[in-house]
């Protein structure tokens, strides 16, 4: 690091209006970025790690959020003090940026090969049609695209996640930036393609000498990528140095405890369960679409979601269905609870098969089967108090509303929650609390088998660490069956007896945890262990001290 | 908390419902012009109760010693009459203050068979997907192709010419717009976990469709109806003035356009007051639907 910082941020401090929960985004914030380097500034939910970079771009909601304090030195220019327009010279020119979102980031309704024109129109660079057209391909060319002149006559949605975020990365990096500002960029993706474009990334910065700045809340991606790193919390940075430091010897117990929350990798050897089978799922089919016409409808496109799919999951075990988006895993779950019907095949559960019941023989198995949704905000009902959440379903079995209001003041005990909450609105709780009400109130109806479809995908990582032990917890003790729907490998590998991998409706391995993970047979599955970010790294144990 | 007296817990209830009110009220104030509607409407409200205890004359009484009579700021105005006498001698201020319970009841009446009957269907719509689904919604658009004046004219045409029949024919001409609203929200909220987690547990479509769905698809329809309040009062009036709504001696505001429409050059203040309420009154109802919005609706909120 012998070569000049090209942008120092000193004392940077960003107000929030007097509503907000703290007064400042960013507060007294100063570090610096050398060419050639990847700086990850890491951090949970409204850490202020976007707020800082948001800043140096000038892209900040004014007037209500504004740098009320510190200097953004770049190229000689404080950029906290110049005016819109000649922040909008920068923009693009000699800072790029890309975003978490692809899809938003990209304009619908203009072909790539045009918007990509738009960024050298917008800063009126004296360049032939013909010279944009040849800069463009190789522009495409540049970040791995194939046949760059198909993909440029395309719109954005005709391509995939991946390759739309190619294509932001051309757009960034169009008038050669010396600094690069990622955003999440890779958080929306799939982990294979996630790995490919962090590869990019940092092949692209390596040959031209740019400086990234890369914010990420995934520590598996640092260990990946970055030189040095940043950690944020509450606006604050609270610990920088190189990667190996932070990585493996973090001071900082905010840090040591995000890092201690990161779930390992390896998977631990456990003895077979051996008890009871709850359910057991046979020759499982589902396919969206029709490709019949009619009268009013064209045909339409067929996908198998689930094709063919068979599993077991006994008393006190977990099963984990992995795999990427579009690979079926959540239609199966589904399929099992009935939220969507399935084509053909059988769901045993106690020996029944819960396919072919009525709607009305469904009722009392609806019971035994309960489920715990992604996303804690869309999964509660925001007109609704906590306490009505939790009693619905007893109230629907006839349970009397004095019983089962009893029991939900023990079940938030349980799930670690005060028992006030039963009289407050969802909006009044933080995510990792809204998903412990979820299982709140799966667990009210006593249920046999819980299915947890993407249950911690959208927590920050360290509560998401406590609603796996929460979940693990209740698991041991209910005696529960589990079926654990995820895309995160980490995770899986944490909480799961059993995986079974799922890729394009069909399951293409299933076995232990421990042999899936130490001796995968199948191709994709060797693939997708091999994608997932920061293997190499050994996650220190930091337990204890 | 089980144990707990009915008494406390209602007043707990009451108290949560005066913490969302008092913020409700805060976003309502932000926006001015809802504020002077508000303040319109209530007054004319309170006329309109209390027509018979505020209107100086009878609205039918006729004084044949004081025909067409101008306002008072109009020379030859008397100030028995404030705002002069019609063409049989009737007193105009009576007439207006009477005419606006006509109007509130117009608003109220269509309003409530819109919401009832529009939010049922738009519900059923939403909740059957299919055959049901088209069959309503091919129908409402198909009311929704006629102009709606013209097809409440023709409605009024085949039920015959009175007040109640108006308030049908513009009832039916504006319950596709419910309909669709109602449906449009009950379906994003159905893609919704919430409503997933209620199926699992084995909720009626009666119970989904009530108690989980609707209560969030109630802010967008609030705005609507009070949009819709207005232009019912607007379209009652344009009947009563084509002489399909109201009949005469009824001192509906439409009809007593239509009563003066000889006199448009001779007195024009016969036809521009009631016009004049007409106007303010929709304008404010329109001023509070705004309001509304803005209150109800956190996604207008958010860039201002």
């Amino acid at each position: 690091m012998t070569k000049d910082a090209i942008l120092k941020i000193s004392n940077l401090t960003v107000s929030l209006p007097s509503r907000a929960e703290r007064p400042y985004a960013v507060e007294d914030v100063s570090f610096e970025v050398f060419p050639g380097e990847i700086l990850c500034i890491v951090g949970e939910s409204g850490s202020g790690k976007s707020m800082s970079s948001n800043a140096v771009m000038g892209l900040l909601p004014k007037p209500q959020v504004y740098i009320s304090q510190g200097e953004i030195l770049f190229e000689g220019q404080d950029l906290a003090q110049i005016s819109d327009r000649e922040m909008q010279k920068i923009r693009g020119s000699k800072i790029g940026m890309i975003f978490q979102e692809p899809m938003t980031a990209l304009n619908p309704v203009m072909k790539v090969s045009k918007q990509l024109e738009e960024v050298f129109k917008s800063h009126h660079l004296k360049l032939s049609r013909k010279q944009i057209k040849a800069k463009i391909i190789e522009m495409l060319d540049d970040v791995g695209l194939p046949d760059p002149k198909i993909i440029g006559n395309s719109f954005p949605f005709e391509l995939s996640g991946g390759q739309r975020q190619r294509v932001m990365i051309a757009m960034a990096l169009a008038l050669e930036p010396t600094i690069l500002i990622a955003d999440e960029p890779t958080t929306a993706l799939d982990v294979t393609t996630q790995a490919q474009i962090l590869k990019l990334i940092a092949a692209l910065q390596q040959k031209r000498d740019m400086g990234v700045i890369f914010i990420t809340h995934d520590f598996g991606v640092v260990a990946e990528i970055a030189d040095r790193v940043i950690v944020m919390q509450f606006g604050k940075i609270v610990e920088q140095g190189s990667a190996d430091q932070i990585l493996n010897r973090p001071k900082h117990p905010y840090t040591r405890k995000l890092i201690s929350t990161v779930p390992h990798l390896g998977a631990q050897k456990k003895a077979p369960v051996t008890s009871d089978v709850v359910v057991t799922v046979k020759g499982l089919n589902k396919t969206y679409g029709d490709a019949s016409t009619g009268w009013f409808k064209k045909a339409g496109r067929v996908v198998h979601a689930s094709k063919d799919v068979n599993l077991e999951i006994r008393k006190g075990e977990t099963l984990g269905l992995v795999g990427e988006s579009g690979s079926g895993k959540s239609t199966v779950g589904r399929c099992i609870i009935r939220l969507h019907s399935s084509d053909s095949g059988e769901v045993l559960f106690d020996g029944e098969d819960i396919l072919k019941l009525t709607n009305a023989q469904m009722m009392p198995m609806r019971k035994q089967i309960q489920m715990i949704f992604q996303d804690p905000y869309a999964s509660l009902n925001p007109r609704r108090k906590i306490g009505d959440i939790i009693t619905e379903g007893p109230t629907i079995h006839g349970i009397p509303k004095a019983e089962s209001w009893k029991r939900a003041e023990e079940l938030l005990e349980i799930v670690g929650l005060d028992k006030v909450a039963l009289k407050r609105y969802p909006h009044e709780f933080s995510g990792g609390q809204r998903q412990r009400i979820g299982i709140a109130r799966a667990l009210a109806m006593d249920p046999k088998l819980l299915i947890a479809d993407e249950a911690v995908s959208a927590l920050d990582v360290s509560v998401q660490a406590q609603v796996l032990k929460l979940l693990d917890d209740i698991k041991n003790k209910m005696d529960l069956a589990m079926l654990f729907v995820t895309h995160d490998l980490r995770v899986a590998a944490q909480v799961c007896d059993k995986i079974a991998v799922m890729k394009l409706g069909e399951i293409v391995e299933y076995g232990n945890t421990y042999d899936v993970f130490h001796n995968p047979q199948h191709a994709y599955t060797k693939s997708l262990l091999d994608a997932v970010p920061g293997k190499q790294w050994k996650v220190p144990d930091l337990s204890g001290v | 908390m089980s144990m707990q007296s009915p008494n406390s817990k209602s007043e707990k209830i009451q108290s949560a419902l005066m913490a969302v009110l008092s913020g409700f009220w805060y976003e309502f104030k932000q926006n001015r012009g809802a504020l002077y509607g508000l303040i319109f409407v209530t007054i004319l409200a309170f006329v309109a109760i209390f027509a018979d205890l505020v209107a100086p004359f009878s609205p039918i009484e006729q004084y044949r010693d004081f025909l067409k009579l101008p306002p008072i700021w109009v020379e030859g105005g008397n100030w028995d009459f404030i705002l002069g006498t019609d063409a049989l001698g009737r007193d105009q201020l009576s007439r207006i203050i009477h005419g606006s319970r006509y109007s509130f009841y117009i608003g109220f009446i269509v309003i409530f068979f819109c919401l009832t009957i529009g939010i049922f269907l738009g519900l059923v719509a939403a909740f059957n997907k299919g055959y049901v689904d088209t069959f309503i919604m091919r129908l409402m658009d198909i009311i929704l192709a006629f102009p709606s004046l013209l097809m409440a004219l023709a409605l009024v045409a085949i039920l015959g010419p009175s007040l109640e029949n108006a308030m049908i024919a513009i009832a039916v001409v504006y319950i596709p717009h419910f309909v669709r609203l109602t449906r449009a929200q009950a379906l994003s909220e159905l893609g919704k976990d919430y409503v997933s987690s209620s199926k699992t547990m084995g909720a009626s479509s009666a119970r989904l469709m009530f108690i989980n769905v609707l209560p969030n698809c109630m802010a967008p329809l609030i705005v609507q109806a009070t949009m819709s309040f207005s232009s019912a009062i607007l379209d009652a009036a344009a009947l009563g003035f084509l002489g399909m709504g109201a009949q005469p001696p009824t001192p509906e505001w439409g009809t007593m356009l239509a009563d003066s429409r000889q006199y448009i050059t001779s007195d024009p203040w016969l036809m521009g007051i009631p016009g004049l309420f007409i106007l303010v009154t929709v304008l404010s109802i329109n001023l509070i639907g705004d309001g509304l919005r803005d209150a109800l609706d956190p996604k207008m909120k958010s860039n201002k």
